[in-house]
């Protein structure tokens, strides 16, 4: 791997990080426990502008290493966070194969998938079927959510193209 | 956002209204209770109109759950970021109030009224 693909590769994961870490402070969706998912957008990046396998690197190394630096390793949030990942980078992955959707319709499905992902892992994390009742207004939110990182991510994508 | 996207995001809208309707099917409810479970074990259950506080221990601490005016919220708990109590009241009929942190779930129930339609009057 060359130098300077390592040196991009290392700073999109810093960068993913540290978005992480920060978003619950600055960007708040106003409903409790759900957020934009910002740090998703830096994935979708490494996708279009390196392919599949660093977009599943980065993604899976962000959220070990920002759920040992929140101390929230192997906690509830860490198996939601990963199974939702796991969800939605599968479907990225599959939606860029196809080559169908641009990158705001792959950030919008998703971030829909990463929703559907964290509510079936917290209703095996609990063992309460009931967690469902929850997925209507998460999944809007990531509509929205989803729209303004592919948004987002689109015009940086355009720009490295340059 | 090309074509393809804007189907597949109607798509997704549709499916997301879908599963609020399923999701948010009203009974013709007569009575609402506040049914609280620690993980996946019902630990007790409040009939929402009588005005009451009741305490129930979570991973974290005690939780004190309140119910009045026919709505219930978690009024005070230890969690880091107090997700539940946020959650405020709520009245409709399977809303949840999630307290991850402390395993402690509070799911708004209804018992559907006994009908009345003229169909189920048998006349001999």
């Amino acid at each position: 791997m060359k130098i300077k693909k390592i040196t991009q590769l290392t700073m999109l994961l810093a960068m993913s990080i540290l978005i992480n870490i920060i978003e619950p402070a600055y960007f708040v969706s106003g409903i409790p426990g759900v957020k934009f998912g910002v740090a998703n957008s830096i994935g979708l990046i490494a996708l279009y502008m390196f392919g599949h396998k660093e977009m599943w690197n980065i993604n899976f190394l962000r959220v070990i290493l920002a759920s040992i630096l929140r101390g929230i390793i192997f906690g509830i949030g860490f198996w939601m966070s990963l199974s939702g990942i796991i969800l939605s980078t599968l479907f990225s992955s599959i939606a860029y194969k196809i080559n169908k959707l641009s990158p705001i319709g792959i950030s919008i499905g998703s971030a829909y998938f990463h929703t559907i992902g964290q509510i079936v892992a917290l209703v095996f994390l609990t063992k309460n079927i009931m967690m469902i009742y929850w997925l209507p207004v998460p999944l809007f939110v990531s509509l929205i959510a989803g729209y303004l990182t592919g948004f987002i991510s689109n015009i940086v994508i355009k720009r490295f193209k340059r | 956002m090309n074509k393809w996207d804007k189907i597949f995001a109607l798509i997704l809208l549709l499916l997301t209204i879908l599963i609020f309707i399923l999701t948010s099917k009203t009974l013709n409810v007569s009575r609402l209770e506040a049914v609280v479970y620690k993980y996946d074990q019902e630990i007790a259950r409040y009939d929402m109109n009588v005005d009451q506080q009741h305490t129930v221990k979570g991973d974290l601490g005690d939780i004190v759950i309140e119910i009045k005016g026919g709505r219930v919220r978690i009024k005070e708990e230890i969690s880091p970021l107090h997700y539940c109590s946020i959650m405020s009241w709520q009245d409709r009929v399977n809303s949840l109030i999630v307290c991850l942190p402390n395993g402690v779930y509070i799911h708004i129930e209804g018992s559907e009224a006994p009908s009345n339609r003229l169909e189920d009057v048998k006349i001999r």
